[in-house]
């Protein structure tokens, strides 16, 4: 997590924000999902960016697998706990999901573009 | 060195090291050498040294004696079992007399 | 380092973390404990088998190396050919053994099916074992929680895994004084307080193993788990990654029939390409087959790596068809999943990783009964449903646990060899026992689950596992010793010293019931300690 990430936690927050149980029940759920699935999904989105990344670099395509794994899993915990940490649930998901996608999308395109 | 002694070493200078930095914590300073003061600030500075050649000491045995990756292996879970034995006999040391409870903020 | 941390982590940082630390850990807290404790028993296997396995005590004098020269032509292949029964073979392998495991594991693919035993090194087949042992169940619960359909059982343990390292990371930022509590356990006074010391103290003080036996167990299966870079370049076929990234090979049959060439200078040949190293598994692929193949993989012992640098040579000419080398990066993932594995001979790395495994045990127990006694302040006249169903749910995944752990391990001393399916009654024995344990807690939780009967519980079961080792194979510690049988002993007398503590915490809890009401739950989690 970096410090920018925490900085905005620290001011742009009240008191009384944050996930906590006295919130109204669907922004919890939308954190537990951020979590969940939008810290897979986003996981997902750089095992599969990095492997193609890697090839296109020129690592062999087991050891680019690899790498990209170990690394998404590296930072899959971390950003699970930032989608609680983030002051709108809202952007945790935009963030995870969205940036999920954008992976997604862009190992798709370097595996169509290459052969 | 056989390796029995060589394990050993590395434990018993990591619980060394760890035995002085908690001295150094103001806590267990207190209820084990001056309630009245905290650690000076020179000793805590000695200690600090002192612990941090004890751990580079344990470290350089471990590597020699087991290999790189043993011996990197061993000396991390060693620092854990060795820091775990000292939080285990600061309490047994601290928690039999009934002024350190009285004397300890609740 | 402090006024850095200070800076990093705000208060509001701290109490968005509390949310998901508190109800990751009461929700998965069972399971976590489940895969904790199997993966401390899966430490100490091989030597659990033994115990399980009477008949496979065999060389414990450090006879498994014999004075002739093992021999894969002479010692192996006629037991497989006892144990294909004159079926036509397919595949087989056979697992050799080593300083732990003194017999050989094989398993044979035949027309007919499937068939399976063990073996003396000197190639005498042992009558069945009637057991899974923990090898085999222990071992897969930790991993698999045996659902292996679809792997579904993989990823509720990934999934937990990973709710624990989050919680470990969380845990760190929620924790405001960790250099001033450093080594500070209060024993007396407030249970809540000692409670949280504990859960501090395994937390912080083992968290270099903590995170890394979490990590390097889910980097295992991480392909399984999270297949995306599968999918991108290997069209999602795991097996062709597999096969890419760790060098192995495969051919289909041919359908011509030849002869497998001897055995022996294969090995010699393994031996040779991984300069020095023993075999630990031979593998032969379309036995009697013109495609045959015969694999060997190194033994791992002398290394952290579970590389186990895989030779495959033609079956039938005896030529190497293939030895490679894995990349850097794979090679690091070999290393990372041997860390976890820790099939390496070093027992002061094997006893650290079993009491380390524990203190998981140990921070994820107190993490719940601290949830427990600060819900139980709160609500302060009625216990609810939730408190309760929690507390039952803590009650079965420490105590129940152990109950159903050493109700198998009696029943695989007590149950004759004549029981039909013997293994599958044992392993559904454990099942039914802790379901039991987990009702029983259920019903019995008012103020407290009941700490106390199931202390007595588990007292009493670890208690008639050492004599009923004793009984049904005459080894008693002295004869252990004399024989110098250390992994029956071993096992012995950790169930000797778990009966003991429990017995302990048992009359303890019972005193203070019948005395004051509450606090008795912190010897309950000095307990799991030494289990």
């Amino acid at each position: 997590m970096g410090a920018k990430t925490v900085r905005r936690a620290e001011t742009g927050r009240s008191p009384s924000g944050g996930a906590r149980p006295s919130r109204p029940a669907w922004t919890t759920a939308a954190r537990v999902t951020a979590a969940v699935f939008g810290a897979y999904g986003f996981a997902w989105g750089l095992a599969a960016f990095g492997a193609e990344l890697g090839v296109l670099i020129g690592l062999a395509p087991a050891e680019a697998v690899t790498a990209a794994s170990l690394l998404s899993l590296l930072i899959l915990p971390m950003m699970a706990l930032w989608a609680f940490a983030v002051p709108r649930a809202a952007v945790g998901w935009a963030v995870l999901g969205g940036g999920g996608i954008v992976m997604m999308t862009a190992s798709r395109l370097i595996g169509i573009i290459l052969p | 060195m056989s390796d029995a002694l060589a394990v050993v070493t590395v434990f018993a200078l990591c619980g060394l090291a760890f035995a002085g930095l908690a001295l150094t914590v103001g806590r267990h300073w207190g209820d084990l050498v001056d309630r009245r003061r905290d650690p000076p600030r020179r000793l805590v500075a000695r200690l600090r040294v002192a612990a941090a050649l004890c751990l580079a000491a344990a470290l350089s045995v471990a590597v020699r004696h087991e290999g790189v990756g043993f011996g990197l292996l061993l000396w991390v879970l060693a620092l854990s079992a060795a820091a775990l034995a000292v939080a285990a006999g600061v309490t047994a040391l601290t928690a039999g007399t009934a002024t350190t409870r009285n004397a300890k903020p609740r | 380092m402090s006024t850095k941390k200070r800076a990093l982590i705000s208060p509001a940082l701290r109490a968005a973390m509390l949310w998901p630390h508190t109800w990751a850990g009461v929700t998965l807290g069972g399971l976590l404990m489940l895969i904790f404790f199997m993966g401390s028993l899966a430490v100490f296997a091989d030597e659990i088998d033994r115990w399980m396995m009477p008949d496979t005590r065999v060389g414990a004098v450090g006879a498994h190396r014999p004075d002739a020269p093992f021999s894969l032509d002479r010692n192996v292949l006629p037991v497989v050919e006892r144990l294909a029964a004159g079926r036509g073979l397919r595949d087989w392998y056979a697992k050799l053994p080593d300083g732990r495991r003194p017999v050989m594991e094989l398993r044979v693919r035949t027309d007919g099916g499937v068939s399976g035993g063990m073996a003396t090194a000197d190639g005498r087949l042992l009558p069945p074992v009637g057991t899974l042992g923990a090898t085999s169940f222990f071992y897969p619960l930790h991993y698999s929680l045996h659902l292996r359909a679809g792997f579904v059982g993989y990823w509720i343990v990934s999934f937990a895994t990973v709710a624990m390292l989050a919680g470990l990371i969380s845990g760190i930022i929620i924790h405001a004084r960790i250099f001033k509590d450093f080594f500070t356990f209060r024993s007396w006074g407030q249970l809540r307080r000692s409670l949280l010391d504990l859960h501090n103290l395994t937390g912080v003080l083992v968290l270099p193993f903590h995170l890394m036996i979490s990590f390097t167990g889910i980097v295992i299966i991480l392909p399984m788990v999270l297949p995306a870079g599968v999918n991108a370049l290997y069209d999602g076929d795991v097996q062709r990654f597999y096969d890419d990234a760790l060098g192995n090979y495969s051919r289909p049959r041919s359908g011509t029939p030849a002869p497998l060439a001897p055995l022996d200078p294969m090995l010699a040949e393994a031996k040779r390409l991984w300069g020095g190293g023993e075999a630990a598994v031979v593998f032969v692929i379309n036995a009697g087959d013109a495609a045959s193949i015969v694999r060997l993989n190194r033994d791992t012992g002398d290394r952290l790596s579970l590389d186990v640098e895989p030779i495959f040579f033609d079956g039938v000419t005896g030529a190497v068809l293939k030895h490679q080398r894995p990349g850097p990066v794979v090679a690091t993932h070999r290393l990372l999943s041997g860390l976890h594995i820790a099939a390496f001979d070093h027992w002061p790395l094997r006893w650290l990783y079993f009491l380390f495994g524990l203190s998981g045990c140990v921070l994820i127990g107190t993490g719940l009964l601290y949830w427990l006694e600060k819900r139980r302040v709160v609500e302060t006249a009625v216990v609810g449903l939730g408190w309760r169903s929690v507390g039952a749910l803590a009650c079965g995944s420490i105590t129940g646990l152990l109950i159903a752990t050493l109700a198998m391990m009696a029943a695989n001393r007590l149950l004759p060899a004549t029981v039909p399916s013997r293994e599958l009654v044992e392993a559904g024995l454990f099942f039914l026992v802790w379901i039991g344990s987990v009702i029983h807690a259920a019903l019995r939780t008012r103020r407290d689950p009941p700490w106390a009967a199931q202390c007595w519980a588990v007292a009493a079961l670890a208690g008639a596992c050492v004599g009923l080792n004793w009984l049904t194979t005459g080894e008693h510690p002295l004869r252990a010793i004399a024989l110098g049988d250390w992994p029956v002993l071993g096992v012995d007398a950790v169930l000797a010293l778990t009966a003991w503590t429990a017995w302990r915490v048992a009359r303890r809890l019972s005193h203070r019931l019948s005395g004051r009401r509450d606090a008795p739950a912190v010897t309950m989690t000095e307990a799991t300690d030494h289990v």
